[in-house]
């Protein structure tokens, strides 16, 4: 495994604590600087972040104006960003939605704060304040001035705690909504102490509190405040509401485009930069690059292979970056059954295959070998030197230790997956191919991805498996697929160690972000000891460009960013 | 014709029941639960169930299929479970984009496939009917698909010139909405507007070498008289037909397009109704797709005894 690139060089660069430090310091250093020469001076009082012993400070507090646009000359006021999306937008309640219309609730709707997922950083917004009292006690201070949107029927009134109540309820308690476990399950009580205090409860400690009130799913921000009588008067929120955010719904035409105007009354009074916001839904992937590349969109949105990529590097109006990947394929086992209920048999699936097939054939080399997480997911997942011996091809161990577990000429095997995403089709291809290397003959059983999903992988009823994943920003999600009750369902590969379940619950009560970082080690440690069930091919590079006339703007930061409201137009 | 007619329609009701019927049942029968696709893997079981009584997907087939007749009988197609919607309301807000991919595409067809066949046979056998011929295999054999996405690709790429991706109406800005959906017609208009062209050819052909068209002749009419007035008019019948029913296959047709091309019309939200196993979307659709087929064969037929006096309708 190659080791000498940049994500064994990000990787490494968290890793020492004199250099965290170090980093910190500078970061530091540099803040300061922009705190004396920029504007917004009517938040220095505020706190930067929630839940420290972070790595390295973020570069700027979300939705509070920084110098970012006022220290760039060719920074003009004003101005429209344009972005596409090939997700079909199914409505944009923030409480129901789960995927791309998420985009626009951000701007659209306020929340408590953000959560920068890069380093574990809550940056209040609509809060002006949080302490936490205990382990299981947040006491959240509501900006005065916040308001509204001057729409009816709310007319621009305050927000108040009762509406962070109010909202949170909602989300808890809508027949539709998703991703609420957290007030379902964690959530003990939620009150509002006064019109400017709103206290929650956990009933347990829970590490993921802040990631809950204000992380990005891999699409957007769900936990939104939301106005009772525009509820009341509208139904639903499908097809719009009143926020509090920087920005106000002027158009939207589902599955087709929104249009959205600057907020005159927003309580950063520096913010948005920006005076149009605009998401135009453009399904077809190469439809979607024409259009970056024709000028009528600022950011790449597209999903597009490394020789695209190459074209947009020549052109000098475009910043081109890479970042490794939210989403990858997997391979999944049912420890439950033979084969794979032996480890031996899991351990000779690891060491046997040639993961640099898969990044050769499905990535044209723009991918790096994974073990439980997503490369991504960088502060949490092992480092790259921990999980090469399960990324090592050894053709001849692996048919060893086929032979010892009773299959020395093989077995058959049928492996699921769908035919309707491109990415696991193609991942399926390549391993029906490396399995014959061990002896094992493969066949696939291919369906549509409605019948993949809820009659083969959802329900477990597999012996095999390849699928791929949504993008996730935080391993909550990510991290439950190793546990004995799985994600919402059960664990699809019947997968149950008890030391991995352990250290799962463990990590989700762990407060101190090192300390639970540190679980969550081990946790990987155990589970890819145990040859686990979920056999994570590799990471791949997302290939990012937006527009150079496009200031203020971080793919980096990813979710957070969307809560940053600090892109600016320079002029041409 | 309009005993005809009444009849023609009265036979529709079957017809409309026996496909409902096959397509509600057959999407139950198909693998896939629009639970588990409409809330995802995170879902509890708890949530799915929830789901399932809240869109009536527990209750019996008979009880789903009437139940949904009642609400079509009120005007209401069915609640997307997908999408959230109505699909009525999800029709009203798409037809209009199909309708107008569907007309524009019949005009670029009538437009090139009559004239072109007319000459094409007129000019039979000389270079400039295998040049016309040569057009209509090509436009044959060509898949849409390919079509569109180098119409959209080579200018995007020569010229940085993409067709609009926002929908306009035509009532607020017709050539705003033209450019943006000329190209996507024009792809569609290219596999029929080369049957027409074929078809119309061999009508033309075939008209040419009767007794009638010599009399014309003979009696010292000018060929273009000949042709529009005598010929073009018996020519039309048999192309009515074609044009009529590729109508009906131009909806399927225009799937793919809408999505090349970033159309927000009826045939991409089938086919994503069909995927995500949305019954109540599905049942609507086929119902509003079948009863227009109908119709339109049946204007089709009846516009027979407008072209051609000798057509009588027992």
């Amino acid at each position: 495994m190659n080791r000498d690139n940049y994500w064994s060089r990000f990787n490494n660069r968290r890793i020492s604590r004199r250099r965290l430090l170090g980093t910190a310091g500078v970061a530091g250093s540099g803040l300061a600087a922009m705190a004396v020469v920029g504007c917004g001076g009517d938040d220095d009082d505020d706190d930067i972040s929630i839940s420290t012993n972070t790595p390295q400070p973020t570069p700027a507090r979300a939705g509070v104006a920084t110098g970012t646009a006022t220290e760039d000359p060719e920074a003009v006021r004003g101005g429209t960003l344009r972005t596409a999306t090939y997700l079909n937008t199914i409505n944009i309640d923030p409480h129901i939605e789960t995927s791309a219309g998420l985009a626009i609730c951000a701007k659209v709707y306020g929340y408590l704060g953000a959560f920068n997922t890069v380093d574990s950083t809550f940056h209040p917004l609509v809060a002006e304040s949080v302490e936490q009292v205990s382990d299981t006690e947040y006491i959240f201070k509501i900006r005065p001035n916040v308001k509204f949107h001057n729409v009816a029927p709310v007319n621009g009134r305050n927000v108040t705690a009762e509406d962070v109540v109010y909202s949170y309820e909602r989300f808890r308690d809508l027949p539709n909504a998703l991703n609420n476990d957290f007030f379902k399950q964690y959530v003990d009580k939620m009150e509002a102490v006064d019109p400017q205090t709103f206290r929650l409860t956990t009933k347990v400690p829970y590490a993921d509190t802040f990631y809950s009130l204000g992380g990005s799913n891999g699409f957007g921000v769900q936990a939104a405040i939301v106005a009772r009588e525009d509820v009341e008067a509208r139904g639903d929120l499908g097809n719009g509401g009143v926020g509090s955010g920087p920005f106000i719904i002027d158009t939207y035409v589902k599955g087709e485009r929104a249009v959205l105007k600057r907020n005159p009354d927003y309580w950063d009074p520096n913010l948005p930069y920006l005076d149009e916001w605009t998401q135009q839904i453009i399904l077809d992937q190469q439809t979607l690059l024409q259009a970056y590349k024709s000028g009528q969109i600022d950011i790449q949105a597209a999903t597009i292979t490394k020789l695209d990529f190459a074209e947009l590097e020549r052109n000098d109006d475009f910043v081109n970056m890479r970042m490794p990947a939210m989403y990858h394929a997997s391979f999944g086992m049912n420890v439950s059954v033979p084969p794979f209920n032996d480890p031996r048999v899991r351990e000779a699936i690891y060491i046997g295959i040639d993961r640099k097939q898969f990044i050769d054939k499905v990535f044209q080399g723009e991918a790096e070998p994974m073990g439980i997480f997503a490369q991504g997911l960088s502060f949490w997942a092992l480092p790259p030197e921990e999980i090469e011996p399960y990324v090592t091809t050894d053709v001849q161990r692996a048919k060893e230790l086929l032979a010892a577990a009773g299959y020395p000429d093989g077995f058959d095997l049928v492996i699921e997956s769908s035919n309707s995403v491109k990415l696991q089709l193609d991942h399926a291809e390549i391993m029906v191919s490396e399995l014959k290397k061990l002896g094992i003959n493969a066949t696939l059983n291919l369906t549509d991805i409605a019948t993949f999903l809820s009659s083969k992988l959802y329900k477990g009823d597999f012996i095999a498996t390849v699928f791929s994943h949504n993008p996730n920003e935080h391993i909550k999600r990510p991290i439950l697929m190793y546990h004995k009750d799985g994600v919402g369902t059960g664990s699809w590969w019947h997968y149950d160690n008890p030391e991995v379940t352990a250290l799962i619950d463990k990590q989700a009560q762990e407060m101190d972000v090192h300390a639970r970082r540190e679980i969550v080690y081990e946790m990987q440690r155990v589970a890819l000891a145990d040859w686990a069930p979920m056999l994570n091919y590799c990471t791949p590079t997302q290939f990012v460009s937006y527009r150079k006339t496009l200031g203020g703007y971080d793919p980096t930061l990813r979710g957070f960013q969307a809560l940053r409201y600090t892109e600016y137009i320079k002029q041409a | 014709m309009r005993t005809y007619a009444i009849r023609r329609l009265l036979l529709m009701v079957p017809v409309i029941i026996i496909v409902t019927i096959a397509v509600a049942g057959l999407m139950r029968i198909v693998p896939g639960d629009p639970a588990t696709i409409a809330l995802g893997q995170n879902a509890t079981e708890e949530d799915r169930e929830r789901f399932r009584e809240a869109y009536h997907l527990n209750d019996p087939f008979h009880v789903q299929y009437l139940r949904w007749w009642g609400d079509v009988f009120k005007g209401d197609l069915g609640q997307s479970v997908v999408q959230r919607t109505n699909v009525t309301e999800e029709l009203k807000d798409r037809l209009p984009s199909t309708i107008e991919l569907l007309i524009l595409s019949g005009i670029f067809t009538a437009l090139i496939g009559i004239p072109f066949g007319v000459i094409s046979a007129v000019k039979q056998n000389t270079p400039l009917d295998y040049l016309i011929r040569s057009f209509s295999i090509f436009g044959l054999s060509i898949p849409n698909f390919w079509l569109g996405t180098l119409l959209l690709l080579l200018p995007a790429i020569w010229w940085d010139y993409l067709p609009p991706l926002s929908d306009v109406s035509f009532f607020d800005d017709p050539l705003g909405n033209l450019e943006k959906y000329w190209m996507p017609a024009a792809t569609l208009a290219t596999g029929s507007s080369a049957t027409v062209m074929r078809l119309m050819r061999s009508s033309v052909v075939e008209i040419l070498r009767d007794d009638y068209i010599r009399t014309a002749r003979a009696k010292g009419l000018a060929e273009r008289t000949v042709i529009l007035r005598h010929v073009l008019k018996n020519a039309l019948i048999p192309v009515v037909t074609v044009m009529g029913l590729q109508l009906a296959t131009l909806v399927g047709g225009s799937i793919i397009i809408e999505q090349i091309f970033n159309i927000p019309g009826v045939g991409l939200f089938l086919i994503n109704s069909i995927v995500a196993r949305d019954y109540p979307s599905i049942q609507g659709l086929v119902l509003f797709l079948a009863v227009t087929f109908m119709l339109i064969n049946l204007l089709v037929d009846l516009s027979y005894g407008f072209l051609d006096p000798r057509i009588r309708y027992s």
